[in-house]
């Protein structure tokens, strides 16, 4: 499965090999946000806002976290592209965080539809899937600048 | 106010209300805190057990959103202080703080300080995270809870208790206040205030029953205070009534006991001092002055009669008895016995002891001699020979005595309820019951001869006296016959009769048959004199063998006494003697009679005398002085002999002279003894002769007691002079009238005697000494010999009674002795003790010549 994955994920890097600078994917994964309030979309901004260090949009909207369930087949590369982190990192990460109060919990979804559809609803939500769902809608990608 | 009826209702009530809340301001708050700490402890399990939930929800089904509304819940509560996740180092074991909340240094978590917080762990486990949540809790926090838990009741409570004390007090008030109106009311109406006003009350409670109780009673005590008046105007007027007749009746009482001679006393134990009526100090012969005490009481009562009556007093008090009985008293003021009646008891305190003694005492002389006459009458009635009936007025036997009964041989019974015609039979003269009749008719007393029968036949004649009793009216109350049994008298009357024939037969022999009659009676009289002279001669010729006996034993004992000096004078004093001594020596011995038996005080008087003269004389010059002295007065060589003292004291030798001139004097004075014994002896034989012959010669004359017993003192003088101490103090002067060979035999026997008495006794001593009394004069002759026993002192003076048997006793020397004193119309008596026996010879009239 891994290996499948894996393939997979090479032939769609080389599919979108013209955006090298201004990608759609990070390390695999799609982040998709509805209303988000980046100010430089940059993968490390990105990387910020997924660990909870905002708690709302410069449109003073609070920002909710979309993440795949840790029993989600996409946890784990989620885990890996976002947090650089195990899915069990991750938990524990945000249990922390929740523990002491200084993040909203983020929302966990058991599939890419399901992420991607709450994304679609939830206005200042950001999520993430697996990068190269065909059922995303374009308007929801976050596109990455390096 | 403490006294106060309201404080008194409302005291109980604060002090419990007061209690209550004491208790319960101590345990709720405790009880309070106990249950909420409890609670904090399970409240503080629970929060770390939804804690952990979240974890693991978190964790497992990625529900954050769980975890943070209990992280929010948790950190919510008011004594929270942090909640940390606690997670186990797998190298090391140690638990360590992953995240705490809010965030505090790990060691302060993990060093608990149990001091400043309260903890509770629970663990959590999923799949790859496993640890505890700890949750921790302020003390102080919970503290302050607590206390603000507990504030209401601290703030509370004493606001109740005081408000309710308060409405108590007021309520205490409320209800004492009508008792207290209703008790000054009741005080008023004590002094009989009755127009107090009485607050009356709507209320239907208990108190207002007790006012209205209380107007009903000022009703009743005004109406019943009006009664009073009245019956007290009628009670005095009875009373004065009562008071007058009392008078009256005490007068009379006074009187009665005045005549009945009762009066009364009453002695009060305390003081020891009696109280009495006038009645009774008249019987006591007292005046008002006479004090009154317990020596006073006991002398009034007769002399014989105070140990009787102490004793009977003492019963008592011991048995607490009434007192009652007769006894005598002496009057104080003539001295007169009286008899009285006492009557009394005591009267006790409250602890039970007597505190008094009153009573009655009635003089009961008059009735007591009116009994005694009655008894010694009743015993003459009873116990005379006579025969005594009495009768009542219609001659019905009432009583007869013991000779009526034994005389006609009925018993007291048979004879009580009938007349004396049971008495009477066919041979009863019919004249004379006719004139006994006619005098009894009468009312005249009889006096005649009756012959009457028996119950067993047997006729008696009887002199009969017959008295009627007249009551003081006059009216017959009944007889008394006394009878006299003349059935001897009238046998005798009729045997003289009979025998006046008889006597006339014989009258003319009777001359003849009378001097033969005489003749004979002569003959038989003369040969009953000779008869009891000899059975006289019989008797006493013991007594003339111990009279001849005593001065044969004088002589014998004299004679040795001689041969015994007479040995001493020739083996010591005669050789130790020059010529011109011994002439001198029988000189002075021949001038001097010796009395060997000088009283020992005479001799120790004369001894003294003469040793001073020495010693003023011739100073000490010579070592036996005093024993040159008592020989002297031995020799007779007294002071009044100035020269023969001087002479006898100058020679070389004078103690062996003196004692030569003794002996020639003991010599002497032994021979006159001797010569004397053999006249006592010749006279003896001379009285016996005389008295065989009918005669006497013996001589009443004057004899000197002094000289007649020294001469028995003489007779014995070996003996006593050899181991006995005697004393020898009658007086030279006492005389009596008497016979001297007589009295000679009396003190020879009572001298034999005591020194015979003393033979086995180391210590022997025999004194004869004269008592002078008024009119009379005691020899006493005392010997330390045995004991004589009162078995023997009655019968020591009897004819032939001897405690010598088996020696020379002929048991004849002190019947003798008792003869003679007889004879002198004198008294003998003994008295023996351990220590003397004593032989007292008392004469009468005395002559005392110097």
């Amino acid at each position: 499965m891994r290996t499948i994955t894996i393939i997979i994920t090479l032939l769609l890097s080389s599919i979108c090999g013209e955006q090298l600078f201004a990608q759609n994917s990070m390390g695999g994964v799609t982040i998709i946000g509805n209303r988000t309030g980046f100010t430089s979309n940059s993968s490390k901004e990105i990387k910020q806002v997924f660990r909870g260090k905002y708690a709302n949009w410069s449109t003073k909207q609070q920002v909710i976290i979309v993440l795949p369930a840790s029993k989600s087949p996409s946890a784990e590369i989620v885990a890996s592209a976002v947090y650089g982190n195990t899915v069990s990192g991750v938990q524990k990460y945000w249990l922390s965080l929740v523990f002491q109060g200084r993040a909203n919990p983020p929302v966990f979804l058991d599939s890419d539809e399901e992420v991607i559809n709450y994304v679609k609803r939830t206005s200042g939500s950001i999520g993430v899937i697996t990068a190269g769902n065909p059922d995303l809608p374009k308007n929801l990608i976050i596109t990455i600048n390096n | 106010m403490f006294q106060k009826i309201s404080f008194r209702i409302w005291l109980p009530f604060a002090l419990t209300l007061s209690v209550m809340m004491l208790i319960v301001a101590f345990y709720y708050p405790r009880e309070q805190e106990k249950l909420f700490r409890a609670n904090k402890e399970r409240e503080l399990k629970e929060l770390a057990k939804t804690v952990a939930l979240g974890v693991e929800l978190s964790l497992r089904a990625d529900d954050f959103q769980g975890l943070k509304k209990t992280i929010d819940f948790v950190s919510g509560t008011s004594d929270f202080e942090y909640v940390a996740i606690l997670v186990e180092d797998s190298i090391t074991g140690k638990e360590n703080v992953f995240i705490s909340y809010p965030e505090k240094p790990a060691e302060e978590i993990l060093s608990i300080n149990e001091q400043l917080y309260v903890y509770e762990k629970y663990p959590f486990r999923t799949a790859d995270f496993v640890g505890n949540i700890l949750i921790s809790a302020s003390k102080q926090k919970i503290n302050e809870l607590v206390y603000n838990l507990n504030k209401p009741v601290y703030i509370v409570l004493p606001i109740i208790l005081v408000v309710s004390l308060l409405l108590f007090f007021i309520l205490a008030r409320r209800i004492s206040k009508p008792i207290l109106q209703l008790t000054k009311v009741a005080k008023e109406l004590e002094t009989e205030n009755y127009a107090v006003a009485i607050p009356l009350t709507r209320q239907k409670d208990e108190l207002g029953e007790l006012g209205n109780a209380f107007a009903s009673l000022r009703d009743s005590l005004v109406d019943q205070k009006e009664r009073n008046m009245q019956l007290t105007i009628g009670l005095e007027d009875k009373i004065r009534m009562r008071t007058a007749d009392l008078q009256a009746t005490q007068q009379k009482l006074l009187e009665a006991q005045k005549v009945a001679r009762i009066g009364h006393y009453e002695y009060f134990f305390d003081d020891g001092h009696w109280e009495s009526s006038d009645v009774l100090n008249e019987i006591f012969g007292i005046d008002q002055d006479f004090k009154k005490d317990l020596n006073s009481w006991n002398a009034v009562v007769a002399p014989d009669y105070q140990e009787e009556m102490m004793d009977y007093f003492l019963d008592l008090v011991t048995n607490k008895k009434k007192f009652s009985r007769d006894y005598k008293i002496k009057r104080i003021s003539d001295g007169e016995i009286r008899w009285v009646y006492g009557l009394g008891e005591f009267k006790y305190s409250e602890s039970g002891l007597p505190y008094s003694f009153s009573g009655t005492i009635q003089d009961i002389t008059d009735r007591k001699l009116i009994e005694e006459e009655v008894k010694r009458l009743s015993l003459v009635a009873r116990h005379t020979s006579n025969c005594v009936i009495i009768a009542d007025s219609k001659k019905v036997i009432q009583w007869v005595n013991d000779s009526l009964i034994e005389l006609s041989g009925y018993s007291f019974d048979e004879i009580i309820g009938n007349t004396p015609k049971m008495f009477q039979f066919e041979k009863t003269a019919p004249e004379t019951l006719n004139y006994i009749n006619e005098r009894l008719r009468q009312n005249l007393p009889v006096n005649t001869e009756v012959l009457n029968r028996g119950k067993n036949g047997n006729e008696y004649w009887l002199e009969l006296n017959i008295v009627p009793i007249m009551e003081a009216r006059g009216v017959l109350s009944g007889y008394i016959a006394v009878e006299t049994d003349i059935t001897a008298r009238k046998t005798a009357d009729e045997e003289l009769l009979k025998s006046q024939e008889a006597l006339k037969k014989i009258n003319e022999t009777l001359e003849q048959k009378v001097l033969e009659n005489t003749k004979k009676n002569l003959d038989l009289s003369k040969s009953i004199v000779e008869q009891e002279k000899l059975a006289t001669i019989g008797e006493i010729s013991a007594g003339i063998a111990h009279d001849l006996n005593t001065p044969l034993g004088a002589i014998k004992v004299g004679t040795e006494s001689v041969h015994f000096t007479f040995e001493t004078l020739l083996a010591n004093n005669i050789s130790n003697c020059s010529d011109v001594q011994l002439k001198r020596a029988l000189e002075i011995a021949k001038s001097r009679t010796v009395e060997i038996y000088v009283g020992g005080l005479q001799l120790m008087r004369e001894r003294k005398e003469t040793l001073a003269y020495l010693q003023a004389t011739y100073g000490s010059e010579k070592e036996n002085l005093g024993q040159i002295a008592e020989m002297m007065v031995k020799c007779r060589i007294l002071v009044q002999d100035t020269e023969i003292m001087d002479e006898v004291y100058k020679w070389d030798n004078p103690l062996e002279v003196l004692e030569l001139i003794n002996n020639i004097q003991i010599i002497g004075s032994l021979l006159d003894t001797i010569k004397t014994s053999v006249d006592k002896a010749s006279k003896v034989v001379k009285d016996v002769r005389s008295f065989i012959k009918t005669e006497t010669t013996v001589e009443r004359t004057r004899v000197n007691l002094h000289d007649n017993i020294s001469t028995v003192l003489s007779i014995f003088n070996y003996e006593l002079k050899r181991n006995i101490n005697l004393v020898f103090a009658v007086d030279e002067n006492i005389w009596i009238e008497g016979y001297d060979i007589k009295l000679f035999q009396l003190w020879s026997n009572l001298i034999k005697n005591a020194i015979e008495s003393m033979e086995e006794y180391p210590n022997k001593n025999i004194a004869v000494r004269s008592v002078l009394h008024e009119g009379k004069v005691d020899i006493l002759v005392e010997n330390t010999g045995p004991v004589i026993g009162p078995e023997i002192i009655g019968k020591i003076f009897k004819k032939f009674f001897t405690t010598k048997q088996g020696k020379n006793g002929t048991g004849l020397g002190l019947s003798i002795v008792k003869n003679v004193v007889d004879e002198h119309g004198g008294r003998i008596t003994v008295t023996s003790s351990e220590d003397v026996t004593i032989f007292k010879v008392s004469f009468n009239d005395p002559v005392l010549l110097g």
